[in-house]
């Protein structure tokens, strides 16, 4: 099984391809955090400007926040890349739970693949860390004239070689569970099923998902009571936010699947919107998986800016526009800032993730595919309903992202400053359109290789034996 | 152009090479083939002998390295690939093997697939036709399922109305039978037989069995990228017979 894990993974290298990429970004993250605080702390010791530890302490904690943030975006990328490959393999597994592999032998196989992932991402992330580390140091030193030195810990290289490893092999173990369920009779069977979960998989999940969201959001609502009287209600709202967050993605599919069916019967007129809005429909997990990935995007984002504006309004309205408020909103603002550098990682994990899954749906479909150019399909008609796919999951995804990010943001500003005066989430238009118009600008970029791919598959391809 | 329509394909000096440089693999060495419309055409051979290639290059899935093909009249070597998949969409009708069918999409999606490529709805002959098809194949009542929820021979006859739907110039099938069991595979077949004999249905047919044969109004054995034998016709016995003849 070992063997046949690693030979597999040698030769579909190529679809694992962002699950490295994600591990990388994560590594050289935690690199530039870990680093960019040891610089600090050290800087700040030599200026003799009092204790160095509480800031030490306080930056890391700020650090493993985010760390953990973009942590948890990359594990959700790196099990639907694995639960989707899997799927795609579901023929092969089955050969081999014919030949007598055990389900817990497909399952460690899969933790080999995921261990590989891991390691690769890890080191090529931090050697990436590492050297961006050097370089900023560097360029800092040269444009202000100031003397940082490169502060080597075995933090730097520990802490995300473990997480990154360990993320990406339980990761990979759970997107292989379902799949390593499969029954030894498919390997005899031949039929395109699709991706679908079982029935009663994906019940539990829904259910599963929705008593989760129902109690996150239970404990949302009392940290919002608790932050009118304390602005310790953030501890209590936060474990809120997080559980709600999980049951969102465990209840993904059951919570996409009306609103895509919805869109996509919207999708007439043209032969490729009406196969695009098919398959969509019919591969409600795989679809429900790319739009969880936009989703986490945009939500960070969204929450971070909602939190933001809030704040700013509420410190306006104590201060009026006095010169204390310039100094209070400059300082709000550059905050802002650090946070959206610090998301903007796991941002760029969920974009990964979007093109990945639309790269390995192409890939997956490419007999469906070339069955549909063999009776008529143009090769831009391919391209274009990739594109379609991608702009749909898209759009989805980022308007529930909007919508969650301000109940979060919402939550999060009034149970941190809500003692001082309760507010209304504050969301301004341009931020909307910013983010509905960059969620669009990137699915059509995120189509165009696997779009071309689609429109490459060759037609005489339909004729080959399964 | 009324000689041309009776000849529903013709082939001229198709020759086609896989591969380049020190081993190159010569698939097809010198066709030369006319097929005429409204009959039932076997092409025959072991695997190995071209004739899925000749399928191919004949039915515009694949260019021939050199040489010209023509298709209900109309040459097709040098079309743009879009052309090219038009005159597909429009004139010619497949059945593969297996995986014809579209998971995504219901039977009768996929009977319409063609006419919903090309985005617009049938006209009310087409229409009248279809409905014709679907119940000639006895598909009413499963119109509404999806590929899985069908037995190998239900999506064969789908994969055949769905050939059938545009009134195609000539239907190519590739093994139809193959993954089917033997009476599904007697159904299948006498269904391609039956669209020949009662709508005059042009049907090119590539198989290595001679009961699949049997069906034919003509064979045309292949071997080594060659025509090799050409004979009208018969029993699937009269056929084997015929195809040891020529191996020994």
């Amino acid at each position: 099984m070992r063997l046949w894990a690693l030979r597999e993974l040698r030769e579909t290298a190529g679809r694992y391809a962002a699950g490295v990429a994600v591990v990388a970004v994560v590594a050289a993250f935690a690199v530039l955090l870990l680093e960019t605080i040891e610089v600090f702390v050290r800087m700040l010791a030599t200026t003799d400007m009092g204790d160095a530890a509480p800031v030490r302490a306080a930056l890391t904690s700020v650090g493993l926040v985010f760390l953990g943030i973009a942590v948890l975006t990359a594990a959700i990328v790196i099990s639907g890349t694995f639960a989707t490959v899997y799927a795609g393999r579901r023929r092969d597994i089955a050969l081999l739970r014919l030949v007598g592999a055990t389900s817990a032998q497909v399952r460690r196989a899969s933790r080999i693949d995921g261990l590989a992932v891991g390691l690769a991402g890890a080191v090529a992330g931090i050697a990436a860390g590492i050297l961006i580390s050097l370089g900023a140091i560097g360029i800092l030193n040269a444009s202000l004239g100031i003397g940082l030195e490169f502060a080597w810990t075995p933090q730097l290289v520990v802490v995300p070689l473990v997480v990154c490893v360990a993320v990406s092999a339980l990761a990979a173990s759970s997107g292989a569970k379902v799949v390593a369920r499969v029954s030894p009779a498919e390997g005899a069977r031949s039929d395109g099923g699709g991706t679908q979960l079982p029935a009663a998989v994906a019940r539990g999940r829904g259910i599963a998902g929705v008593v989760l969201f129902v109690v996150g959001g239970a404990i949302l609502a009392l940290g919002l009571i608790a932050g009118l009287v304390s602005p310790f209600g953030l501890l209590i709202a936060f474990p809120g936010g997080v559980l709600s967050i999980v049951g969102v993605i465990l209840g993904a599919s059951a919570l996409t699947a009306p609103i895509v069916a919805a869109v996509t019967r919207l999708l007439r007129g043209r032969g490729e919107y009406l196969l695009a809005g098919a398959n969509l429909r019919a591969n409600a997990v795989r679809t429900a998986r790319t739009i969880v990935s936009v989703l986490i995007g945009v939500t960070l984002v969204t929450m971070f800016t909602v939190a933001g504006e809030m704040y700013l309004a509420q410190t306006r309205a104590y201060f009026g526009d006095a010169v204390e408020f310039e100094a209070v909103a400059q300082f709000i603002t550059v905050m802002l800032v650090v946070v959206y550098v610090l998301t903007a990682f796991s941002v760029l994990v969920a974009a990964i993730g979007l093109g990945s899954n639309l790269s390995l749906s192409v890939l997956q479909r490419q007999r469906e595919i070339a069955v549909l150019r063999s009776v008529g399909l143009t090769s831009g008609q391919a391209q274009r309903m990739v594109l379609v796919e991608s702009v749909v999951v898209a759009g989805i995804g980022a308007v529930l992202g909007l919508a969650l990010g301000v109940l979060y943001g919402f939550v999060g500003a009034n149970s941190t400053f809500g003692s001082q005066g309760f507010s209304g989430p504050v969301l301004s238009p341009w931020f909307v359109v910013a983010v509905l118009g960059g969620a669009v600008a990137f699915s059509v970029l995120a189509s165009l290789l696997p779009g071309r791919r689609a429109a490459r598959v060759h037609p005489a391809e339909a004729l080959r034996d399964a | 152009m009324r000689a041309n329509e009776e000849r529903a394909v013709v082939a001229r000096g198709i020759t086609k090479t896989f591969g380049s440089g020190e081993s190159p693999v010569q698939a097809l060495r010198g066709i030369d083939l006319e097929i005429g419309a409204g009959s039932i055409t076997a092409v025959m051979g072991p695997s190995g002998s071209g004739k899925s290639t000749l399928l191919q290059v004949v039915a515009g899935l694949d260019a021939p390295t050199t040489g010209q093909v023509w298709l209900a009249g109309q040459e097709i070597t040098g079309m743009r690939d879009e052309q090219l998949t038009l005159l597909r969409r429009e004139r010619l009708g497949f059945v593969f093997q297996a995986f014809n069918l579209l998971p995504s999409l219901s039977a009768e999606e996929n009977i319409r697939l063609p006419f919903l490529l090309a985005g617009g709805r049938p006209g009310a002959d087409d229409e009248l036709w279809i409905a014709a098809v679907i119940s000639r194949l006895g598909l009413n009542d499963r119109l509404t399922h999806r590929p899985h929820q069908l037995s190998g021979g239900q999506q064969q006859r789908v994969a055949i109305a769905r050939a059938l739907a545009t009134r195609p110039a000539v239907i190519f099938a590739d093994e139809p039978s193959g993954a089917l069991d033997s009476a599904s595979g007697d159904e299948v077949l006498g269904l391609l037989r039956s669209a020949s004999t009662e709508y005059g249905q042009t049907v090119v047919l590539i198989t290595h069995d001679s009961r699949a044969a049997s069906i034919a109004d003509r064979v045309i054995r292949m071997s080594d990228g060659l025509i090799v034998d050409d004979f009208p016709g018969g029993t699937a016995e009269q056929i084997g017979e015929r195809m040891l003849g020529v191996t020994e």
